[in-house]
């Protein structure tokens, strides 16, 4: 099946009521959760994968897939009309977002902010489409030294990007790989580390396990900070109209940013979060008056805004075309198709039409939704902020326990969210971003499986994955990109050393 | 040394699973056993962690932790004892009444709501709960002896 013709039969899909309800209803939650600080779309897409299990594989995956790119479009209008990022991706948009609200453009930057939004989305589904189809083809000859090799570089990737100190990333890996091998083995069924329990047998659940790290120690954190009143900009919707100066400023960055973010989402790491910084700083580098930039320059809103969505859309590509997710929430993504019975992998496409065009032509009718949504109704979802903290957090920890419970009707995962959450909250006090812990939850299974095939293909040998060139060529570039930063940091160093070196002998 | 403390327990978490993983079989390397990949694993996390502390020893740019007020860590703590009960109690006295008393206890220590008015939504919040996932999602939420 072809890019245009896989697209016409996945809007087929797609828009059946029950798929359209189901991308409604992603999309005005991701929006929601987009707009309250305190639960983010990983928390969000964790607490309703259980109410998913009723629905049909497609369905439930254009639901979840709608929250998580529906977000991006809910985090800037808080960051724009109360200064208060909902979630770590708009942060960048307050800078130049909330200036321009006290200024009297609120109105300007949320429409630039939602169109910059629809168009990247809607370009990095055309990305999707086409990147991923390409990639899953070459996949196929993918063997196990090269799975392997994979999610080694990208943990290594994973590690250099999540900010703070690798050596922190590398521990969460560890820690991440270590919850990955409780319960039975895979190839011979050995049970390990499960201390006579039948439950942990079965092993840890990833749903409870993202819920306590994100939700449960983000309540934690909220419960801490205690009660926080923000003061609203009211935005009339005629207002809403940019004028054709801000428009011009705005389409280069918008175009940009769609790139940007895209290829960023594709690259192991908080790709949405990533994405908006190096947005920003383009469009700084780039204008003709950088130091607009900081008291309501129109481009530091659009490049970023368009940049989380475009990265929304790239992360996407290694989760349908090769079954590996590099995120927390494409880590959810593939929780949900594991769930619901579907392999995934480079033959995803073709074994499961139905699932990958339907979500890539959701994904089209999700940012339509969105640019609807968003302008005329920003009102509504701010109001949302009024809803004292308290009473939200108390309902959010709630649903994080039940949610958990439903998954498999075990006290198990209770006690998973509840130690998760308090691990969470350490790590939130500590400064220490989970990220790596989850993908590597995740990817321990298929390094474990892969390294053993690997082994077993070369008699032993483990230096195959040094003689195959794609898998060579994977591990130099995560090796590269952990070695390469600090190594071109100490040459610089030198040089500098040795340039004053030389300036006191020629005085 | 309470700096310290965190980057040791990881050390003797790394440790701990090391040693569990080392009791596993372990194979060969042409037929690796179960417990082949969960060693890499040990070392991997020990070396990581070791690396971790001797960092921290030597003050070198690690994260560190912010202190918490007695009255902020009162509320995070009533979060966690609610969360532990909800857990405990849950196959004792059912879903309904644990939902109640979770929401109550909540909703007057974080929010600061009055007995009544924290009971009221307590209630309305377990039966809706109930509903939405006993009933309509059917969830087998236990209900304990009532």
């Amino acid at each position: 099946m072809g890019p245009l013709e896989g697209l016409a039969y996945g809007f087929g899909v797609a828009l059946t009521p029950a798929n359209l309800f189901a991308c409604f209803l992603g999309v005005l939650i991701g929006t929601i959760v987009g707009v309250l600080p305190g639960i983010g779309p990983v928390g969000a897409m964790a607490l309703l994968l259980p109410s998913t299990f009723a629905l049909s594989p497609t369905t439930a995956l254009i639901m979840l897939a709608g929250i998580y790119y529906g977000s991006m479009y809910g985090g800037s209008t808080t960051s724009i009309l109360v200064n208060v990022p909902g979630e770590a991706a708009s942060v960048v948009t307050a800078i130049d977002g909330y200036q321009m609200a006290r200024r009297g453009r609120a109105g300007a930057a949320l429409a630039v902010s939602a169109v910059g939004s629809f168009v990247a989305g809607s370009l990095g589904v055309v990305g999707v489409m086409l990147f991923a189809a390409w990639l899953a083809d070459a996949a196929l000859q993918f063997g196990p030294p090269e799975y392997f090799a994979l999610s080694v570089a990208g943990l290594a990737v994973l590690s250099r990007l999540t900010g703070g100190s690798v050596v922190v990333s590398f521990v969460m890996v560890g820690l991440g790989l270590a919850i990955g091998t409780v319960g039975m083995e895979p190839i011979s069924g050995y049970s390990r580390f499960t201390f006579g329990s039948v439950q942990l047998a079965q092993g840890l659940e990833l749903v409870p396990i993202i819920m306590g790290l994100y939700g449960v120690a983000e309540v934690l954190v909220l419960a801490e900070e205690g009660l926080r009143r923000s003061e609203i900009v009211r935005v009339k919707l005629r207002e809403l109209f940019p004028t054709r100066e801000e428009w011009r400023r705005s389409s280069w960055p918008i175009a940009r940013g769609s790139v940007v973010g895209f290829v960023t989402g594709l690259v192991p790491g908080p790709a949405t979060v990533l994405a908006t910084f190096v947005a920003y700083t383009i469009e700084r580098r780039l204008s003709r008056t950088p130091e607009r930039f900081g008291s309501g320059a129109i481009e530091g809103v659009a490049g970023p805004e368009a940049a989380n969505n475009g990265a929304t859309a790239g992360a996407m590509v290694p989760l349908l075309s090769l079954g590996i997710p590099f995120s927390p929430a494409t880590a959810i993504l593939l929780g949900a198709l594991v769930i619901h019975g579907i392999q995934p992998g480079p033959l995803l496409i073709t074994n499961q039409p139905a699932v990958f065009w339907g979500v890539v032509a959701s994904m089209y009718i999700g940012n339509a939704l969105l640019l609807v949504l968003n302008l005329p109704l920003v009102g509504v979802f701010v109001s949302i902020l009024r809803l004292p903290q308290p009473v939200l957090s108390t309902f959010v920890l709630l649903l994080c326990l039940v949610g958990a419970f439903s998954l498999s009707n075990s006290l198990l995962d209770l006690w998973v969210l509840v130690g998760m959450g308090l691990l969470g909250y350490a790590f939130r006090k500590l400064a220490i971003d989970p990220a790596p812990l989850i993908v590597a939850v995740v990817l321990g299974p298929v390094m474990e499986k892969t390294l053993r095939q690997t082994l077993f293909m070369a008699h032993g040998d483990w230096r195959l994955l040094l003689l195959r060139p794609l898998s060579l060529a994977l591990l130099v570039a995560g090796a590269g990109v952990l070695v390469g930063p600090p190594l071109a940091a100490a040459v610089r160093r030198r040089a500098a050393l040795s340039a004053r070196g030389a300036d006191a002998v020629s005085r | 040394m309470r700096g310290h403390a965190w980057t040791l327990g990881l050390l003797g978490a790394g440790g701990a699973y090391l040693a569990l993983a080392l009791a596993l079989p372990l194979g060969t390397m042409t037929r690796p056993g179960p417990g082949f990949f969960p060693v890499a694993v040990g070392v991997f996390l020990c070396l990581a962690a070791g690396s971790l502390v001797a960092a921290r020893l030597r003050g070198s740019a690690v994260a560190s932790t912010r202190s918490v007020g007695a009255d902020a860590g009162g509320r995070v703590g009533t979060a966690v004892a609610a969360l532990v009960g909800f857990t405990l109690l849950l196959p004792w006295i059912g879903f309904p009444a644990c939902a109640l008393l979770f929401v109550a206890v909540l909703l007057r220590r974080l929010g600061g709501a009055g007995w009544p008015g924290a009971i009221v939504t307590a209630t309305l919040s377990a039966l809706v709960s109930y509903y939405v996932f006993g009933v309509v999602l059917g969830v087998p939420l236990p209900t304990g002896p009532f």
